[in-house]
């Protein structure tokens, strides 16, 4: 057992194993791994790395499915003051081996079902199972080094390494244990992929308070029932994922009438709550409690609402909150024409990056690309992505509230708007979801829908009706796959 | 309805059909409010009247197009066959 440094990520997670070796940490199906498990099988990996020469300061890739040897993973690679870099395990070989080359990691741990050979000539590849002789070196550890990075795709295709450090990391998990109140007790889900920060929360505040982390099987990742079953059977108190996990959940996965259900308190983050939904949800699980949580991972979470009742009339989305984790905001106003309390959100504090991997430092407050609108009392409301703020035959329109107002529509389970075409020839395309059992709407219905809350220049000028909308693999609509969907399928499919 | 009348509003239904609603007019009517529904923009008349003089030989006079006239296909088609007479 090592000496353990204080105010690191893995600094709890190592005392508990001291102090109560066998409480429950992760959990798969039937595959546990208690503190003390987990402390001993990430002190063995950590030694056959320190023995393949990762020194303190390295980056460790990790390149495996979500399973508990990847827990595993995160801690060895802490242990030795080195960061972990998660891969995406069903990223395109050629996308993982520029990521390697691009953080020049040191090693990667490599799950037994990813094609070993594949880094081979790039790196050194390390089976999770590894294990060596000696003594683990205790390096000092400075909370400001790098605890991990994180890959974004990023708006223009090339992917930027996030990296966070310790305290960075500790500013936000410790936050966010004392305000869902996590204890040892909790049991929480893990839904995101290991690569997408949301998963920095269930995984590393879980640990931090003794409570057990339960991964979700990727297979079981968009199926409702079986998400809601695993709630059930896991005996799950704390769930976190993006919105679109939670629908499914609802419809078809029957959560709202799961008897004696174990959850106290839900988390989403990543996308906006589709109001009818989480009025459903709200409403269906009066007992929890209930934060939307914002932020791009390059701040990590920055606002925080807590979600209470809605109010019948209310048709916005609900608030993404006030400042938390000790972060501060401002709102600057995209141009002059728009209202002071509209613009775009910049976010300063401890949980931001402390740069993207290669390039300069980060100085000073982050720009988020998000536009939001600052409400009398100081709480923000998500209006949009900045880059989704568009301009359409002169007039400029925030697609954001055309998905909103279709989503009110009965007969709409989901829906995305998307801009094609430039100039005079731009159009706003519809790509809807029909409700289940619903008539799907016509394209003149949901004009007339549009015609009757907003302005003239929001109402579409297309429909595509799809079975489902595309998802990137951290769950967010896929737009690039919908406007190639537009682009194959031609203006009349 | 006299045939002709008939045949221009189904010939106008298919225009508008086809060329702006890319196929989803099965519930455009003679009374549809096309202005409201943002169907028709300035552009797009152009493109229609265009249309009704290649394929229907009547020339509209601009400056008798008024939103009154092109609020509906209805309305559309009354002024084309008051042009035409």
């Amino acid at each position: 057992m090592t000496a353990v440094t204080s105010g690191l990520l893995h600094t709890a997670p190592l005392a508990l194993a001291g102090r109560r070796p066998d409480l429950l940490a992760v959990a798969q199906g039937d595959v546990t791994l208690t503190y003390g498990e987990l402390a001993a099988a990430s002190e063995r990996l950590a030694r056959a790395l320190r023995e393949r020469g990762v020194e303190a300061g390295a980056r460790v890739g990790i390149w495996m499915p979500k399973r508990p040897p990847a827990i595993v993973a995160m801690l060895a690679v802490l242990r030795l003051g080195a960061a972990y870099v998660p891969l995406d395990p069903h990223a395109p070989v050629a996308r993982v081996r520029a990521l390697v080359a691009d953080c020049a990691l040191a090693a990667v741990v490599v799950g037994p079902d990813m094609p070993a050979d594949a880094l081979a000539d790039l790196t050194i590849t390390v089976d999770p199972d590894s294990s060596a002789a000696g003594p683990l070196p205790d390096p000092a550890i400075d909370p400001e080094d790098l605890a991990y990075v994180l890959y974004t795709s990023g708006t223009t295709g090339e992917p930027k390494g996030v990296c966070i450090s310790h305290r960075a990391a500790r500013a936000f998990v410790d936050w966010a244990a004392a305000t869902v109140e996590l204890g040892p007790d909790d049991r929480l889900a893990s839904h995101a992929p290991l690569h997408f920060d949301l998963s920095i929360f269930d995984v590393h505040a879980a640990l931090q308070v003794g409570a057990s982390v339960h991964l979700v099987p990727e297979a079981a990742g968009s199926v409702g029932p079986a998400l809601v079953e695993l709630v059930a059977r896991q005996r799950i108190s704390v769930w976190y994922s993006v919105p679109s996990a939670l629908t499914l959940m609802i419809d078809p996965g029957g959560l709202l009438d799961l008897q004696a259900c174990p959850l106290r308190a839900i988390v989403f983050a990543g996308e906006v709550f589709p109001l009818p939904w989480l009025r459903r949800l709200r409403e269906g699980l009066p007992a929890l409690r209930m934060f939307n949580w914002y932020g791009p991972t390059e701040t990590n979470v920055c606002t925080s609402h807590e979600v209470a009742a809605i109010a019948p009339e209310r048709v916005k989305p609900v608030p993404i909150g006030r400042p938390c984790c000790g972060d501060r905001v401002e709102v600057r106003p995209l141009a002059s024409a728009e209202p002071d309390t509209r613009g775009e959100l910049w976010v300063d504090g401890p949980t931001l990056m402390r740069g993207y991997w290669g390039r300069p430092p980060l100085q000073g407050p982050y720009p988020t690309g998000d536009v939001v609108e600052v409400l009398a009392d100081g709480t923000l409301e998500y209006v949009g992505r900045r880059d989704h703020q568009v301009k359409v035959r002169g007039f400029r329109i925030e697609l954001g509230e055309i998905d909103a107002v279709l989503l009110r529509h009965p007969d709409v389970r989901d829906v995305c708007v998307l801009v094609v075409g430039e100039g005079l020839a731009a159009r706003l395309i519809a790509f809807v979801v029909a409700a289940d059992g619903a008539t799907p709407p016509t394209l003149l219905q949901l004009k007339q829908h549009c015609r009757e809350h907003l302005p003239r220049q929001m109402i579409i000028d297309g429909l595509r009706r799809l079975d489902a909308l595309p998802r990137t693999g951290n769950g967010k609509v896929d737009r690039r796959a919908l406007a190639e969907h537009h682009a194959t399928r031609g203006p009349r499919p | 309805m006299t045939d002709a009348r008939a045949t221009l509003i189904e010939s106008l239904t298919r225009w508008v059909t086809d060329e702006i609603l890319e196929g989803e007019g099965d519930d455009l009517r003679a009374d549809t409010p096309l202005l409201e529904l943002g169907v028709l923009n300035s552009i797009e008349v152009a493109r229609l009247f265009a249309f009704i003089e290649r394929e229907h030989g009547v020339r509209v006079p601009l400056a008798s197009i008024r939103p009154a006239n092109i609020a509906t296909l209805a309305a559309i088609t009354d002024m084309v066959l008051a042009a035409r007479a």
